[in-house]
Protein backbone atom coordinates (compact mmCIF):
# COMPACT_ATOMS: atom_id res chain seq x y z
CA UNK A 1 0.00 0.00 0.00
CA UNK A 2 1.30 3.26 -0.74
CA UNK A 3 2.31 5.73 2.07
CA UNK A 4 0.96 8.90 0.42
CA UNK A 5 -2.43 10.24 0.43
CA UNK A 6 -2.45 12.80 -2.06
CA UNK A 7 -2.29 11.89 -5.84
CA UNK A 8 0.94 11.67 -7.86
CA UNK A 9 0.64 15.39 -9.25
CA UNK A 10 0.19 16.81 -6.40
CA UNK A 11 2.87 15.12 -4.30
CA UNK A 12 5.28 16.23 -7.17
CA UNK A 13 4.09 20.17 -6.99
CA UNK A 14 4.32 19.70 -2.68
CA UNK A 15 8.38 18.20 -3.47
CA UNK A 16 8.76 21.02 -5.70
CA UNK A 17 7.18 23.94 -3.30
CA UNK A 18 9.30 22.31 -0.77
CA UNK A 19 12.65 22.80 -2.58
CA UNK A 20 13.62 26.69 -3.29
CA UNK A 21 15.97 26.07 -5.10
CA UNK A 22 14.23 23.33 -7.45
CA UNK A 23 14.90 19.81 -7.88
CA UNK A 24 16.14 17.49 -10.98
CA UNK A 25 13.55 15.40 -12.85
CA UNK A 26 15.96 12.47 -11.31
CA UNK A 27 15.38 13.35 -7.93
CA UNK A 28 11.79 13.52 -8.27
CA UNK A 29 11.40 10.29 -9.74
CA UNK A 30 13.44 8.52 -7.60
CA UNK A 31 11.34 9.87 -4.87
CA UNK A 32 7.86 9.34 -5.81
CA UNK A 33 8.86 5.56 -7.19
CA UNK A 34 9.64 5.23 -3.45
CA UNK A 35 6.83 7.24 -1.86
CA UNK A 36 4.10 5.17 -3.68
CA UNK A 37 5.88 2.08 -3.43
CA UNK A 38 5.64 1.44 -7.76
CA UNK A 39 9.66 0.38 -7.57
CA UNK A 40 8.29 -2.82 -9.80
CA UNK A 41 7.24 -1.04 -12.57
CA UNK A 42 9.88 1.26 -12.95
CA UNK A 43 10.69 1.96 -16.34
CA UNK A 44 6.85 2.54 -16.94
CA UNK A 45 6.26 4.84 -14.10
CA UNK A 46 9.55 6.75 -14.65
CA UNK A 47 8.30 7.78 -18.44
CA UNK A 48 4.96 8.93 -16.22
CA UNK A 49 6.58 10.72 -14.18
CA UNK A 50 8.73 12.31 -16.78
CA UNK A 51 5.76 12.95 -18.59
CA UNK A 52 3.99 14.45 -15.97
CA UNK A 53 6.34 16.85 -15.56
CA UNK A 54 6.73 17.85 -19.14
CA UNK A 55 3.17 18.38 -19.35
CA UNK A 56 3.51 20.91 -15.96
CA UNK A 57 6.20 22.60 -17.72
CA UNK A 58 4.25 22.97 -21.08
CA UNK A 59 1.21 24.64 -18.46
CA UNK A 60 3.67 27.01 -17.21
CA UNK A 61 3.13 25.50 -13.53
CA UNK A 62 6.98 25.07 -13.22
CA UNK A 63 9.84 25.80 -14.92
CA UNK A 64 13.29 25.12 -16.27
CA UNK A 65 16.08 26.28 -14.03
CA UNK A 66 18.75 24.10 -15.30
CA UNK A 67 19.67 21.46 -17.65
CA UNK A 68 22.30 18.47 -18.56
CA UNK A 69 23.13 15.31 -20.73
CA UNK A 70 21.76 11.66 -19.27
CA UNK A 71 24.80 9.50 -19.31
CA UNK A 72 22.02 6.73 -18.88
CA UNK A 73 22.11 6.37 -15.39
CA UNK A 74 18.62 7.42 -14.96
CA UNK A 75 16.61 8.08 -17.82
CA UNK A 76 18.57 6.66 -20.36
CA UNK A 77 21.93 8.37 -22.67
CA UNK A 78 21.37 11.28 -24.58
CA UNK A 79 18.35 12.45 -22.80
CA UNK A 80 17.51 15.85 -20.98
CA UNK A 81 17.92 15.54 -18.01
CA UNK A 82 16.08 18.98 -16.59
CA UNK A 83 15.80 20.65 -13.25
CA UNK A 84 12.63 22.59 -11.99
CA UNK A 85 11.19 24.90 -9.85
CA UNK A 86 7.84 26.25 -9.29
CA UNK A 87 6.69 29.01 -11.04
CA UNK A 88 4.17 31.64 -8.95
CA UNK A 89 1.41 30.72 -11.08
CA UNK A 90 2.19 27.14 -10.28
CA UNK A 91 1.95 28.30 -6.44
CA UNK A 92 -1.47 29.98 -6.96
CA UNK A 93 -2.93 26.89 -8.74
CA UNK A 94 -1.80 24.93 -5.95
CA UNK A 95 -3.93 27.27 -3.75
CA UNK A 96 -7.19 27.03 -5.63
CA UNK A 97 -6.66 23.40 -6.07
CA UNK A 98 -6.10 22.73 -1.93
CA UNK A 99 -2.56 21.83 -2.37
CA UNK A 100 -1.79 24.53 -0.41
CA UNK B 1 27.17 11.67 -28.75
CA UNK B 2 24.68 14.39 -29.28
CA UNK B 3 25.20 18.05 -27.50
CA UNK B 4 23.16 19.52 -25.05
CA UNK B 5 21.58 21.98 -27.09
CA UNK B 6 20.22 19.35 -29.56
CA UNK B 7 18.53 16.84 -26.89
CA UNK B 8 16.97 19.92 -25.40
CA UNK B 9 15.32 20.54 -28.84
CA UNK B 10 15.03 17.04 -29.89
CA UNK B 11 12.81 16.82 -26.00
CA UNK B 12 10.99 19.85 -26.91
CA UNK B 13 9.91 18.63 -30.46
CA UNK B 14 9.40 15.13 -28.94
CA UNK B 15 6.68 16.63 -26.34
CA UNK B 16 4.98 19.05 -28.71
CA UNK B 17 4.70 16.16 -31.59
CA UNK B 18 3.09 13.72 -28.82
CA UNK B 19 0.14 16.49 -28.37
CA UNK B 20 -0.20 16.74 -31.74
CA UNK B 21 -0.36 12.77 -32.07
CA UNK B 22 -2.69 12.17 -28.85
CA UNK B 23 -5.59 14.90 -30.54
CA UNK B 24 -5.10 12.87 -34.08
CA UNK B 25 -5.97 9.88 -32.61
CA UNK B 26 -9.11 11.42 -30.30
CA UNK B 27 -10.07 12.49 -33.96
CA UNK B 28 -9.69 9.06 -35.21
CA UNK B 29 -11.51 7.19 -32.61
CA UNK B 30 -14.39 9.75 -32.80
CA UNK B 31 -14.47 9.38 -36.01
CA UNK B 32 -15.16 5.64 -36.06
CA UNK B 33 -17.92 6.53 -32.95
CA UNK B 34 -20.14 7.62 -35.65
CA UNK B 35 -20.25 4.06 -37.54
CA UNK B 36 -21.68 2.35 -33.68
CA UNK B 37 -23.81 5.99 -32.87
CA UNK B 38 -25.85 5.54 -35.85
CA UNK B 39 -26.02 2.02 -36.21
CA UNK B 40 -27.59 1.52 -32.92
CA UNK B 41 -30.54 3.92 -34.10
CA UNK B 42 -31.27 0.85 -36.77
CA UNK B 43 -31.51 -1.79 -33.84
CA UNK B 44 -34.55 -2.95 -32.10
CA UNK B 45 -36.13 -1.07 -30.07
CA UNK B 46 -35.58 2.18 -31.75
CA UNK B 47 -35.95 0.75 -35.20
CA UNK B 48 -39.49 -0.02 -34.63
CA UNK B 49 -40.05 3.11 -33.28
CA UNK B 50 -42.30 5.42 -35.09
CA UNK B 51 -40.96 8.79 -33.39
CA UNK B 52 -44.62 10.38 -33.94
CA UNK B 53 -43.79 12.63 -31.06
CA UNK B 54 -40.99 14.76 -29.62
CA UNK B 55 -40.92 13.13 -26.74
CA UNK B 56 -40.36 8.88 -27.77
CA UNK B 57 -37.26 10.94 -29.64
CA UNK B 58 -36.10 12.60 -26.71
CA UNK B 59 -36.17 9.51 -24.58
CA UNK B 60 -34.50 7.30 -26.72
CA UNK B 61 -31.78 9.74 -27.09
CA UNK B 62 -31.28 9.85 -23.19
CA UNK B 63 -31.49 5.94 -23.18
CA UNK B 64 -28.90 5.63 -25.52
CA UNK B 65 -26.47 8.16 -23.86
CA UNK B 66 -27.05 6.70 -20.90
CA UNK B 67 -25.98 3.49 -22.05
CA UNK B 68 -22.99 5.01 -23.98
CA UNK B 69 -21.96 6.53 -20.94
CA UNK B 70 -21.79 2.80 -18.87
CA UNK B 71 -20.11 1.91 -21.68
CA UNK B 72 -17.83 4.43 -22.09
CA UNK B 73 -17.06 4.13 -18.50
CA UNK B 74 -16.44 0.11 -18.82
CA UNK B 75 -13.62 0.77 -20.81
CA UNK B 76 -11.75 3.74 -18.87
CA UNK B 77 -12.12 1.22 -15.80
CA UNK B 78 -10.28 -1.21 -17.83
CA UNK B 79 -7.80 1.00 -19.10
CA UNK B 80 -7.10 2.33 -15.58
CA UNK B 81 -6.39 -1.26 -14.80
CA UNK B 82 -3.95 -1.65 -17.28
CA UNK B 83 -2.19 1.29 -16.31
CA UNK B 84 -2.21 0.03 -12.86
CA UNK B 85 -4.01 3.49 -11.90
CA UNK B 86 -6.44 2.39 -9.31
CA UNK B 87 -4.65 3.86 -6.48
CA UNK B 88 -4.10 7.43 -8.18
CA UNK B 89 -8.27 6.88 -9.32
CA UNK B 90 -8.94 7.27 -5.58
CA UNK B 91 -6.56 9.56 -4.02
CA UNK B 92 -8.17 11.68 -6.78
CA UNK B 93 -11.46 11.14 -6.74
CA UNK B 94 -11.43 11.35 -2.77
CA UNK B 95 -10.06 14.95 -3.15
CA UNK B 96 -14.03 16.11 -3.92
CA UNK B 97 -14.58 19.81 -2.88
CA UNK B 98 -10.82 20.47 -4.90
CA UNK B 99 -10.53 18.93 -7.65
CA UNK B 100 -13.29 16.55 -8.77
CA UNK B 101 -15.95 18.80 -8.65
CA UNK B 102 -13.79 20.17 -11.71
CA UNK B 103 -14.57 16.69 -13.70
CA UNK B 104 -18.04 16.52 -12.27
CA UNK B 105 -18.65 19.95 -13.42
CA UNK B 106 -17.07 19.08 -17.03
CA UNK B 107 -19.33 16.19 -17.32
CA UNK B 108 -22.29 17.97 -16.61
CA UNK B 109 -21.09 19.72 -19.97
CA UNK B 110 -19.77 17.22 -21.77
CA UNK B 111 -22.82 14.58 -21.18
CA UNK B 112 -26.02 15.80 -20.54
CA UNK B 113 -25.31 19.23 -22.33
CA UNK B 114 -23.38 18.12 -25.69
CA UNK B 115 -23.91 14.48 -25.71
CA UNK B 116 -27.37 14.51 -25.34
CA UNK B 117 -27.23 17.70 -27.30
CA UNK B 118 -26.20 16.07 -30.17
CA UNK B 119 -28.38 13.05 -30.32
CA UNK B 120 -31.21 15.77 -30.23
CA UNK B 121 -29.85 17.29 -33.51
CA UNK B 122 -29.63 13.90 -35.19
CA UNK B 123 -33.13 13.20 -34.24
CA UNK B 124 -34.73 16.50 -35.32
CA UNK B 125 -32.85 17.65 -37.50
CA UNK B 126 -30.43 14.87 -39.17
CA UNK B 127 -26.93 13.59 -38.56
CA UNK B 128 -24.99 16.04 -40.59
CA UNK B 129 -26.55 19.33 -39.11
CA UNK B 130 -25.40 17.71 -35.49
CA UNK B 131 -21.70 16.51 -37.09
CA UNK B 132 -21.60 20.46 -38.56
CA UNK B 133 -22.81 22.36 -34.93
CA UNK B 134 -20.51 20.16 -33.04
CA UNK B 135 -17.60 21.51 -35.46
CA UNK B 136 -18.16 24.86 -34.04
CA UNK B 137 -16.85 23.94 -30.44
CA UNK B 138 -13.12 24.42 -31.01
CA UNK B 139 -13.72 28.57 -31.44
CA UNK B 140 -15.79 28.34 -27.97
CA UNK B 141 -13.22 26.31 -26.10
CA UNK B 142 -10.25 28.01 -27.55
CA UNK B 143 -12.24 31.69 -26.42
CA UNK B 144 -13.01 30.10 -22.73
CA UNK B 145 -9.14 29.08 -22.77
CA UNK B 146 -7.68 32.30 -23.54
CA UNK B 147 -9.93 34.54 -21.76
CA UNK B 148 -10.01 32.24 -18.14
CA UNK B 149 -6.66 31.24 -18.07
CA UNK B 150 -4.01 32.91 -20.60
CA UNK B 151 -3.66 30.28 -22.93
CA UNK B 152 -1.60 31.49 -25.36
CA UNK B 153 -3.91 31.33 -28.52
CA UNK B 154 -1.25 32.72 -31.33
CA UNK B 155 -2.39 34.24 -35.12
CA UNK B 156 -0.81 31.09 -36.24
CA UNK B 157 -3.41 29.42 -33.94
CA UNK B 158 -6.47 30.81 -34.50
CA UNK B 159 -6.07 30.57 -38.23
CA UNK B 160 -5.41 27.48 -37.99
CA UNK B 161 -8.62 26.56 -35.37
CA UNK B 162 -10.42 28.69 -38.41
CA UNK B 163 -9.27 26.69 -41.55
CA UNK B 164 -10.53 23.60 -39.97
CA UNK B 165 -13.62 24.45 -38.83
CA UNK B 166 -14.51 25.85 -42.42
CA UNK B 167 -13.01 22.26 -44.01
CA UNK B 168 -15.34 20.51 -41.39
CA UNK B 169 -17.93 22.28 -42.74
CA UNK B 170 -17.50 22.18 -46.38
CA UNK B 171 -17.10 18.39 -45.65
CA UNK B 172 -21.29 18.23 -44.65
CA UNK B 173 -22.31 21.47 -46.61
CA UNK B 174 -24.30 19.76 -49.35
CA UNK B 175 -26.11 17.78 -46.91
CA UNK B 176 -26.79 20.55 -44.53
CA UNK B 177 -29.30 22.83 -46.97
CA UNK B 178 -30.57 19.25 -47.93
CA UNK B 179 -31.62 18.43 -44.12
CA UNK B 180 -32.07 22.70 -43.48
CA UNK B 181 -35.06 22.68 -46.45
CA UNK B 182 -36.30 18.88 -45.28
CA UNK B 183 -37.21 20.44 -41.56
CA UNK B 184 -38.25 24.21 -42.30
CA UNK B 185 -41.36 22.52 -42.65
CA UNK B 186 -41.63 21.08 -38.75
CA UNK B 187 -42.54 22.83 -35.37
CA UNK B 188 -40.33 20.57 -33.37
CA UNK B 189 -37.11 21.77 -35.66
CA UNK B 190 -36.45 24.12 -33.28
CA UNK B 191 -35.62 21.39 -30.70
CA UNK B 192 -32.51 20.10 -32.85
CA UNK B 193 -31.04 23.60 -33.23
CA UNK B 194 -31.14 23.82 -29.63
CA UNK B 195 -29.28 20.57 -29.69
CA UNK B 196 -26.51 21.64 -31.82
CA UNK B 197 -26.16 24.40 -30.01
CA UNK B 198 -25.75 22.67 -26.76
CA UNK B 199 -23.77 20.35 -28.45
CA UNK B 200 -20.97 22.83 -29.57
CA UNK B 201 -21.41 25.40 -26.35
CA UNK B 202 -21.15 21.64 -23.83
CA UNK B 203 -17.97 20.66 -25.72
CA UNK B 204 -16.20 24.11 -25.70
CA UNK B 205 -17.17 24.61 -21.97
CA UNK B 206 -15.97 20.94 -21.24
CA UNK B 207 -12.73 21.61 -22.23
CA UNK B 208 -11.39 24.57 -20.64
CA UNK B 209 -13.18 23.23 -17.57
CA UNK B 210 -11.41 20.03 -17.91
CA UNK B 211 -8.10 21.82 -18.57
CA UNK B 212 -8.13 23.65 -14.99
CA UNK B 213 -8.06 20.30 -13.28
CA UNK B 214 -5.59 18.85 -15.16
CA UNK B 215 -2.80 21.26 -14.37
CA UNK B 216 -2.84 19.42 -11.06
CA UNK B 217 -4.34 15.59 -12.20
CA UNK B 218 -3.37 12.73 -14.15
CA UNK B 219 -5.29 12.91 -17.33
CA UNK B 220 -6.15 9.14 -17.59
CA UNK B 221 -7.46 9.19 -14.12
CA UNK B 222 -9.27 12.18 -14.69
CA UNK B 223 -11.20 10.97 -17.71
CA UNK B 224 -12.47 8.23 -15.64
CA UNK B 225 -13.80 10.57 -13.25
CA UNK B 226 -15.28 12.78 -15.54
CA UNK B 227 -16.99 9.52 -17.02
CA UNK B 228 -17.71 8.23 -13.43
CA UNK B 229 -19.78 11.57 -12.82
CA UNK B 230 -21.44 11.51 -16.15
CA UNK B 231 -23.15 7.82 -14.98
CA UNK B 232 -24.03 8.95 -11.87
CA UNK B 233 -25.70 11.77 -13.29
CA UNK B 234 -27.33 9.71 -15.89
CA UNK B 235 -28.31 6.49 -13.57
CA UNK B 236 -29.13 8.34 -10.34
CA UNK B 237 -30.68 11.69 -11.21
CA UNK B 238 -32.09 11.91 -15.01
CA UNK B 239 -33.36 8.60 -15.67
CA UNK B 240 -35.12 7.95 -12.12
CA UNK B 241 -36.03 11.67 -12.72
CA UNK B 242 -38.16 11.00 -15.88
CA UNK B 243 -39.62 7.88 -14.19
CA UNK B 244 -40.67 10.04 -11.55
CA UNK B 245 -42.18 12.45 -13.26
CA UNK B 246 -43.61 11.36 -16.39
CA UNK B 247 -45.15 8.04 -16.97
CA UNK B 248 -42.49 7.54 -20.31
CA UNK B 249 -41.55 3.65 -20.56
CA UNK B 250 -38.39 3.93 -19.43
CA UNK B 251 -37.68 0.59 -17.80
CA UNK B 252 -39.15 -0.67 -21.05
CA UNK B 253 -37.24 0.96 -23.19
CA UNK B 254 -34.05 -0.10 -21.08
CA UNK B 255 -34.92 -4.14 -21.30
CA UNK B 256 -36.22 -3.96 -24.90
CA UNK B 257 -32.13 -2.47 -25.97
CA UNK B 258 -30.67 -5.78 -24.36
CA UNK B 259 -30.97 -7.50 -27.31
CA UNK B 260 -27.03 -9.12 -28.99
CA UNK B 261 -26.41 -6.50 -31.85
CA UNK B 262 -27.88 -3.21 -29.67
CA UNK B 263 -25.22 -4.61 -27.07
CA UNK B 264 -23.02 -5.46 -29.70
CA UNK B 265 -23.06 -1.44 -30.84
CA UNK B 266 -23.06 0.28 -27.51
CA UNK B 267 -19.39 -1.45 -26.48
CA UNK B 268 -18.34 -0.22 -29.87
CA UNK B 269 -19.25 2.71 -29.51
CA UNK B 270 -18.43 3.01 -25.62
CA UNK B 271 -15.12 2.16 -26.62
CA UNK B 272 -14.35 4.57 -29.08
CA UNK B 273 -15.50 7.06 -27.63
CA UNK B 274 -13.82 6.20 -24.45
CA UNK B 275 -10.65 6.71 -26.03
CA UNK B 276 -11.30 9.48 -27.96
CA UNK B 277 -11.57 11.10 -24.68
CA UNK B 278 -8.53 9.73 -23.70
CA UNK B 279 -6.58 11.06 -26.05
CA UNK B 280 -8.41 14.53 -26.26
CA UNK B 281 -7.08 14.99 -22.53
CA UNK B 282 -4.10 13.92 -22.94
CA UNK B 283 -3.06 16.25 -26.00
CA UNK B 284 -4.59 19.49 -24.33
CA UNK B 285 -1.67 19.88 -21.61
CA UNK B 286 0.97 19.48 -23.88
CA UNK B 287 -0.34 21.62 -26.82
CA UNK B 288 -3.48 23.60 -25.09
CA UNK B 289 -6.97 23.29 -25.14
CA UNK B 290 -7.68 25.33 -28.08
CA UNK B 291 -4.87 23.61 -30.32
CA UNK B 292 -6.10 20.26 -29.24
CA UNK B 293 -9.98 20.90 -29.60
CA UNK B 294 -9.11 22.14 -33.48
CA UNK B 295 -7.11 19.02 -34.70
CA UNK B 296 -9.43 16.46 -32.62
CA UNK B 297 -12.53 18.27 -35.27
CA UNK B 298 -10.55 15.99 -37.92
CA UNK B 299 -13.17 13.67 -36.63
CA UNK B 300 -15.31 15.19 -39.40
CA UNK B 301 -12.95 13.71 -42.16
CA UNK B 302 -12.75 9.73 -40.45
CA UNK B 303 -16.45 10.41 -39.82
CA UNK B 304 -17.40 10.50 -43.52
CA UNK B 305 -14.07 7.59 -44.49
CA UNK B 306 -15.53 4.99 -42.07
CA UNK B 307 -19.21 5.50 -43.01
CA UNK B 308 -18.32 5.24 -46.12
CA UNK B 309 -16.45 2.13 -45.49
CA UNK B 310 -18.95 0.40 -43.37
CA UNK B 311 -22.04 1.62 -45.90
CA UNK B 312 -19.98 1.98 -49.25
CA UNK B 313 -22.08 5.09 -49.97
CA UNK B 314 -19.09 7.70 -51.53
CA UNK B 315 -18.59 11.42 -50.66
CA UNK B 316 -19.00 13.96 -53.06
CA UNK B 317 -16.15 16.66 -54.42
CA UNK B 318 -16.89 18.77 -51.13
CA UNK B 319 -15.06 15.93 -49.04
CA UNK B 320 -12.17 16.34 -50.59
CA UNK B 321 -12.09 20.23 -50.67
CA UNK B 322 -13.12 19.51 -46.59
CA UNK B 323 -10.40 17.08 -46.24
CA UNK B 324 -7.76 19.80 -47.90
CA UNK B 325 -8.86 22.50 -45.79
CA UNK B 326 -8.84 20.67 -42.64
CA UNK B 327 -5.11 18.90 -43.18
CA UNK B 328 -4.16 22.49 -44.55
CA UNK B 329 -5.37 23.63 -40.92
CA UNK B 330 -3.01 21.23 -39.02
CA UNK B 331 -0.24 22.17 -40.77
CA UNK B 332 -0.68 25.54 -40.33
CA UNK B 333 -0.38 24.89 -36.67
CA UNK B 334 2.02 22.12 -36.72
CA UNK B 335 4.76 24.68 -38.23
CA UNK B 336 4.65 26.77 -35.47
CA UNK B 337 7.73 28.44 -33.71
CA UNK B 338 8.29 25.37 -31.34
CA UNK B 339 9.68 28.08 -28.98
CA UNK B 340 5.97 29.53 -28.98
CA UNK B 341 4.94 26.46 -28.05
CA UNK B 342 6.81 24.97 -25.86
CA UNK B 343 4.61 26.76 -22.97
CA UNK B 344 0.85 27.48 -23.74
CA UNK B 345 0.19 29.97 -21.46
CA UNK B 346 0.84 33.55 -21.56
CA UNK B 347 2.50 33.70 -18.34
CA UNK B 348 6.22 35.42 -17.99
CA UNK B 349 8.76 32.39 -17.04
CA UNK B 350 12.51 33.13 -16.06
CA UNK B 351 13.61 30.97 -18.68
CA UNK B 352 13.58 29.64 -21.73
CA UNK B 353 15.07 27.97 -25.11
CA UNK B 354 16.05 29.35 -28.00
CA UNK B 355 15.81 28.41 -31.47
CA UNK B 356 19.14 27.35 -31.07
CA UNK B 357 18.66 25.23 -28.09
CA UNK B 358 20.44 27.23 -25.32
CA UNK B 359 18.42 27.91 -22.39
CA UNK B 360 18.38 31.50 -21.84
CA UNK B 361 17.24 33.48 -18.77
CA UNK B 362 15.14 36.98 -18.33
Amino acid sequence: MAKVKVHMKGHILHQLHAAQDGLWDYEIANKILKDYDVDKNTVFWKGEIRATLTDMFSGALIEEIEDKLDNGEHFGPDRVLVKFRLTQFGKERMKETGLL
Amino acid sequence: MKTLEEARLEYRSHSIRWGFKWALWCACFWGIWYVPGSAIWFEAPYVNMAFETSDELLLSAAVITTLTAITVLISLFVWTGVLHKWEEYGRTFRQMRKISKWFFLAAIFGGPCAIFGSYMAIAFIGGVFAAVAALLYPIVGATIAKLWYHERITTRAAIGIFVIVIGGISVFALGIFEELSGVSEQSNAWLGYLGGAMAAVGWGIEGAVAGRALDVTDPDVGITIRFTAETLYWCLLILPGIMIFTDAPVLQMLADTMNFWAIVWLIFAGFTFGFSYVCWYKSFPLIGVGRGQAIASFYAVFAVFYLTIFTLDFPQWNFILGLVLAITGIFIMFYEDESKMEVIRDIKTTTHIDDKGHLERA
